[in-house]
């Protein structure tokens, strides 16, 4: 395609352009000209392949951190010295770091916790058919509840004991380890319990009320599942 | 002041009455004894008491989420407060649970500084991750279609085509340190005096990348 404005963007104003470096009459000539537009697209394109690599060598925050507290071992707390000395960036977040370390706490007003599941990232469990043996507890006492969420099958029972009521469940996943996953149990939005699950992925927590039950859990990879609105049958 | 058996006799409903108490007397800047809450994270974390670690999520995550709010960088970052506190509770628990949390942490004050660091970090790193995708828009090449060993390959493929170090080195300081040249001549103005020469060193890599065959068939596979 021409530019139907001439004379056309260079391609040294177009690659100007993709580093923030232009000027109004620069950006009147693009919104007016389908033709440059077009090649700022195709040169658009490579830039968008090599900005994924942003920060790829780079260490994460937290091990940036484990190296400011001495917790890495020689070897780890080498290459990342190493990469401190090289990298403005990282130097940059060591020192927002040692400003945010030496602030004083304050007491907080009011801040409450609140439910996270919402966030981005977190997999969201969807009811699927109960299995088999679970199908058969659920006819007597216990109501089996079977979800899926991401990788994840969890198997959930409740049923009532003297004290109340008892759900129960098990994590079981072919990708992502749940053993010592916290779960964080919340009723009415307001965190009620927090547990750990087994190495089985087993967990059990007792209820004084029937209401309706959000697990919230986070594997020690970080993978985070919620399973909203789980009913406990009277 | 107790001795340190009565701090290990202690139930946690007590020894979580105690913390917070003495947690409110610090921010009053009373006189405080730190060994009630040191006692309670230890129970949580070296222990795995459940009990112990609900009282820690209830006590701590409303602190925690205070003082996120106070990250130098937090006005940049996309969440609130509350959860950065939250996912840090949960990772600095991962971090320091069974025997490893006294090996560690010898008082409080250490605890909540490295507690701090896991908050830090999780508004650091959600900075890092909205920067990019805010950076590269509607992407037809978002990372989640490469694995990172794939883009190590790409990055070294780029340092190969570009044989020149000084290339290389601005390669890195503009995409893999995402640098705009205004911040590469205030950081490196030896090298380059101004934006413009910034500009022009970026039209000539693009220009030789452009050229290379096997990095225009990873744009435009029909190539």
């Amino acid at each position: 395609m021409e530019c139907s404005s001439p004379p056309a963007l260079t391609d040294e104003e177009l690659s100007a352009i993709l580093d923030g470096e232009f000027d109004e009459t620069i950006q009147q000539h693009l919104s007016r000209c389908p033709g440059c537009a077009a090649r700022l697209a195709e040169m658009r394109q490579m830039d968008r392949l090599f900005h994924n690599l942003r920060r790829i060598e780079c260490p994460s925050p937290q091990q940036i951190a484990d190296f400011h507290f001495r917790f890495l071992d020689d070897k780890h707390a080498n290459v990342v010295r190493q990469h401190l000395e090289s990298c403005p960036r990282c130097q940059d977040e060591l020192a927002i770091l040692k400003a945010f370390l030496e602030l004083p706490s304050e007491e907080p007003v009011t801040n409450p916790i609140i439910p996270l599941w919402d966030t981005e990232g977190v997999y969201k469990a969807t009811r699927v058919d109960t299995s088999g043996n679970l199908a058969l507890k659920g006819q007597d006492e216990k109501a089996a509840h079977d979800v899926q969420a991401g990788t994840a099958r969890i198997f959930l029972e409740t049923s009532p004991v003297p004290t109340g009521y008892v759900l129960s469940g098990q994590v079981v996943d072919s990708e992502v380890s749940w053993g010592s996953a916290v779960v964080e149990v919340w009723q009415e939005n307001a965190l009620q319990q927090v547990g750990i699950l087994d190495e089985m992925g087993e967990f059990r927590f007792e209820f004084s009320t029937a209401l309706p039950i959000t697990l919230y859990i986070t594997s020690s990879s970080g993978v985070r599942i919620v399973i909203e609105d789980i009913l406990i049958q009277t | 002041m107790p001795n340190f058996n009565d701090l290990n006799n202690m139930d946690i409903p007590s020894l979580a009455s105690q913390c917070k108490a003495e947690t409110e007397k610090f921010f009053r800047q009373l006189a405080n004894d730190s060994r009630y809450c040191f006692e309670l994270f230890c129970r949580a974390c070296r222990d795995q008491a459940d009990d112990a670690l609900y009282q820690i999520y209830k006590l701590y995550i409303p602190i925690l989420g205070n003082h996120a709010k106070k990250h130098p960088a937090f006005d940049q970052s996309s969440r609130d407060a509350s959860s950065f506190a939250h996912v840090a509770l949960t990772n600095f628990f991962f971090a320091v649970r069974g025997e490893k949390f006294l090996q560690m942490f010898s008082s409080l004050a250490r605890v909540i500084s490295y507690l701090h660091s896991c908050v830090s970090s999780e508004i650091l790193q959600d900075i890092r991750k909205h920067h990019r995708e805010t950076e590269l828009g509607e992407n037809p090449f978002t990372a989640s279609s490469f694995s990172e060993n794939i883009l190590r390959d790409l990055l070294e493929y780029v340092r190969q085509v570009l044989v020149d170090e000084k290339d290389r080195f601005l390669f890195d300081l503009r995409f893999v340190l995402e640098m705009k040249p205004a911040e590469i001549v205030e950081r490196y103005g030896a090298t380059w005096e101004t934006t413009r020469e910034v500009s022009i060193h970026l039209y000539h890599i693009r220009q030789r990348l452009r050229q290379d065959p096997h990095l225009r068939s990873l744009i435009d596979p029909d190539e």
